[in-house]
Parts: structure tokens; sequence; C-alpha cells
């Protein structure tokens, strides 16, 4: 025993980086562990359309061009089922993206302990856990690849046009502040401007050639930002925002590092000038308030991570004879552990799992071509992605005929002629799917004969 | 499973073979780097691959 304490005590840093490893890992399982497919956010089901339309149309050159297909098909090509793209994938490349951070802290610091320190500051951030949790598959490998652009900035290797290549082609937002950061070093660095400018203007000229159809969506989007149609559902406002977390709840959960990452940057952005550069403008992009302009607060706090953890690292490193310091530090890091688990123990999914498992057995339920309609815009992600039929929901894709204004009167009209009239403005048969949130509708489903249940959670229109 | 596995194999070695032609010194690095550039890298050929051809 004696001789496992003082084993402990010799390599407590491999000791501590095994535990930080596991409880990563954990972290990222953990909901869907518990609740399986609704234990992510929104997104869960609009990629399963995706994953699967997009190979079910290979080769076809009239599909909208979708860079995220690229991806998804050629894991498809390979033998990966839908599911295993959706869960599997994610979760892996969630838990690479963590050592991928470690290592890019490890090769510009030069310390292991830096390198740990930012590993702890990951795992335990609120922030990251939610930005994984929302299901942001495109914007996941959007920083996945724009830390590998920071590995390859290092060594200045040519590599750096496949992953902007890949960045701009897969989540063409994230190249944005990567991109701005690149131009300026290649403006002020000397040393490394014609690297950077062949780099860049290969890469560039690449994502142009092959990418220009969905530059132009993103483009023209940009434009109309300012216009609002009366009758959109109000969700669509926030999609324009980014849909992610808003500035206070970051400030609330991320006051406990933000003040080191600020710390580290007055301190140390000449050394990390790329990085430094690279919080900067994230934190101007967020400031200006551009579409999704949420986004950019995840590519901030990765910065602010590695701030942090540096200055936190120098801070340890000066006083690592001090008792008091040392005592501290562990109550610091114990309390970003115990902060991080008490937020994901007490989250809870969007949707029931039930509800899931009930959209999942619709399509056994329902033969025909026919629309499934949902009163609430909180299971349109799920039924899009987990049936195959066209989904009628609130301000949601591309069936929806009814404006806001008749949505509320098919939600709350005492007349049962109007909801009717809606209804029959649609040419395929319709089902009406209600979840758990919806269960206040049942009683006017029963009162009027025009629904039928097939199921507790599924009525047809019979009109 | 299978397509997990093939996936896995198919990467690695898109990955060891892209370093080893284009940027051999990225694999004289430290174990657990060279194994993180193994890996993304891969990923990031497999999906260049299928942004260039398709």
């Amino acid at each position: 025993m004696k001789k496992i304490v003082q084993t402990i005590k010799k390599q407590w840093a491999q000791v501590l980086a095994v535990f930080v490893f596991i409880f990563f890992i954990g972290s990222r399982l953990w909901m869907y562990v518990r609740y399986g497919a609704a234990g992510f956010g929104y997104d869960t089901g609009i990629y399963r359309h995706y994953i699967r339309g997009y190979f079910e149309r290979f080769g076809d050159n009239t599909i909208e061009p979708f860079g995220f297909s690229s991806f998804s098909n050629a894991l498809h090509f390979l033998g990966n089922s839908t599911d295993n793209i959706l869960f599997f994938w994610y979760m892996f490349i969630g838990v690479i993206l963590g050592i991928l951070f470690y290592t890019v802290v490890q090769l510009y610091t030069k310390n292991k302990n830096t390198a740990l320190i930012a590993f702890i500051l990951f795992s335990t951030s609120i922030v990251q856990f939610e930005f994984f949790w929302w299901f942001y598959y495109r914007n996941t490998l959007g920083l996945f690849f724009v830390l590998l652009s920071f590995i390859f900035l290092y060594y200045r290797s040519y590599l750096l046009i496949l992953t902007l290549l890949v960045i701009g082609t897969i989540h063409p937002l994230s190249l944005i502040p990567i991109g701005l950061m690149l131009i300026i070093q290649c403006i002020f660095d000397k040393e490394k401007r014609t690297y950077l400018f062949i780099s860049g203007g290969v890469a560039l000229f690449a994502i142009l050639l092959l990418n220009i159809q969905e530059i132009k969506g993103y483009a023209s989007l940009l434009f109309q930002k300012d216009v609002y149609v009366d009758d959109l559902a109000k969700q669509n406002e926030g999609e324009f925002t980014g849909q992610f977390i808003s500035l206070a709840f970051y400030v609330r959960v991320a006051f406990i590092y933000i003040i080191f990452g600020l710390l580290g940057v007055v301190y140390y952005f000449k050394k990390y000038k790329e990085l430094g550069l690279f919080l900067v403008i994230n934190a101007i992009l967020f400031a200006l308030g551009i579409l999704f302009y949420r986004r950019f607060i995840i590519f901030f706090d990765i910065a602010a991570l590695f701030f942090a953890s540096v200055f936190l690292s120098h801070l340890l490193e000066k006083s690592k004879q001090s008792q008091y310091v040392k005592v501290v530090s562990i109550l610091f890091f114990a309390l970003l552990f115990f902060q991080q688990i008490r937020y994901i123990a007490d989250k809870r999914p969007l949707v029931r799992p039930l509800d899931v498992r009930n959209v999942e057995s619709i399509d056994q339920l329902i033969s025909s071509d026919a629309y499934i309609l949902t009163i609430n815009s909180h299971y349109a992600p799920w039924l899009q992605g987990f049936t195959t039929k066209d989904i009628i929901a609130p301000g949601m894709f591309e069936h929806d005929q009814w404006t806001f204004s008749q949505w509320e009167q098919f939600w709350y009209s005492p007349y049962s002629e109007d909801r009717l009239s809606l209804l029959a403005l649609y040419s395929k048969d319709i089902y009406i799917f209600i979840g758990d949130k919806d269960r206040t509708f049942i009683s006017i489903l029963e009162s009027d004969e025009h629904f039928i249940p097939i199921t507790a959670y599924l009525w047809r229109v019979s009109l | 499973m299978a397509g997990i596995f093939i996936s896995i194999c198919v990467i690695l070695i898109l990955g060891v073979g892209t370093l080893f032609v284009f940027e051999r010194r990225l694999l004289k690095t430290s174990l657990l780097e060279r194994v993180v550039l193994v890996f993304s890298t891969g990923l990031l050929m497999l999906i260049s691959i299928f942004i260039l051809l398709f």
C-alpha cells in the first residue's frame, strides 16, 4: 500500500491525466447512456435526416450541395450505418477533440503540466459540454479541424490547405475566425508570409471552386438577416443568432476561468500571438452580433481555456513552494469538477426518451406516404430524422403552408371548422403526433370525430 | 461494428500514408501527438477525397 501511494505521488501527473481522461469520456457519454437518442439537442434529428437523405441520393447532382455530406457519405461508404455516424462517430470525435486540444496546448507551450491544466479546464468547461450536447455536428468538425490547423500552422505544414478546405466546406462559419487570424498573420508576420499566402490562397481558391453554391447560400442569408417575415415562428429569429448560449450564461458558468484567461492574454499575448489573435477576433465577431454570432463563443472559449491554463501553470510553477497555493489550487480544481458533475447530473433532455421511441415507431404504423403534423416545434427535428415522412411543423421545414396566425387558429380556435379548413390545404393524408408536451391538445382531438386515434400519440385526420 | 472497424483502419492508413509521403517529420513527434496527428490527418484526407471527387 505504501509503495502504491509513493508511486502515485511520484507519477501524480500521469495518474491525474488518466483520471481526467476517464472523467472526460464519462461526461461525453453520460447523456447518451442515460437517455439514448433523446440525450442530445435538437439537431440530432436534423442531422439524422441529412445523413440518411444525402447518402440515399449519393451521386445526384440536382440535390442542394451540403458540405457535411462529404464526411457522412465517406463513413457510409466504409460501411457505417446512419446511427453509427450520428452517435458513435459524433461521440468519438468529441472525445478526440479534447485530446487534440491537449496536443495543441502542449505543442505551443512545450509544457505537459500546462497541457494537463488545459485538459482539466476543457473537461470541466460547462460551455464545451453544452456545445457538445447541442449536437452542432458541423461546428464540432469545424472546431476539430481548426485545432488541427493550429498544429499544421505550428509546423508550417502545407497540409493547412486541406484543413482550411475541409473547414470551408463542412462549416464555413468556422473558417471566419481562423481565416481572419491567418490574414492578419500574413500581413504582419514576414517570416510566415509566403507560407500563409500560399496555404490560404490555394485553400480559398479550392473552397470557391468546389463549394461556391453553399457559400452563395450563406451570403444570401447574411443579406436577408434584417428582413423579418411577420408570420415567422419565434424560434426562427433565434436561428440567426446561432442558437447557442447567451453572453450572460457564458459569463455565469465560465467566470471561474475567464478571469485567468484574460490575465493570460494580457501577460502572454506576445508569446502566443496566434491564439491571442484568435481570442480577440472571436470576441469582436461576437460583439458585432453578425449572423450566427453566438457560435463564436465556442472558439473564444477555447482560446480563453488556453490562456487560462498558461496563466495558471505559470502561477503554480512560481508558487510551488507555498502550501497555501497548493491547497487553494486543489480546491479550485475540485470546484471545477464538482460544478461540472452537478451540471451534467441535473441536465435533462429536451424530449422524453419515450417520445423518441414513439417517433421511431411511426414508420411501422403508417405505411403510406403521409404528412406527420406536430403542433409543437420541439418534436419536429426528431420527427424529421427518425421517420421517413414529410413533416409539418410550426415555422419549420418546407411543408408548412400556414402562417403564424393560422397556426394560432389551429391551436386555439374553439371551432372545429377552422382546423379542418386549414388541414384541407394539404393534399396528402395527415397524421398528428402528440408528444408529452402536447397532452392538453388531446381534449381538442377527442372532441372532434374527424380525428381518429391510432395510438396514444398518433391521430389520423379524416376530412 | 464492422463499419466502425473498417473506417478506423482506413483513416489510420490514410493518416500514416499522408504523413509518410508529405510530412515525414510529423511522424517523429511524441507518441500521443503522433497518434492524434495520424488519426486527424487520416480523417482529413478521407473527407478531402470525397470533397474533391464528389
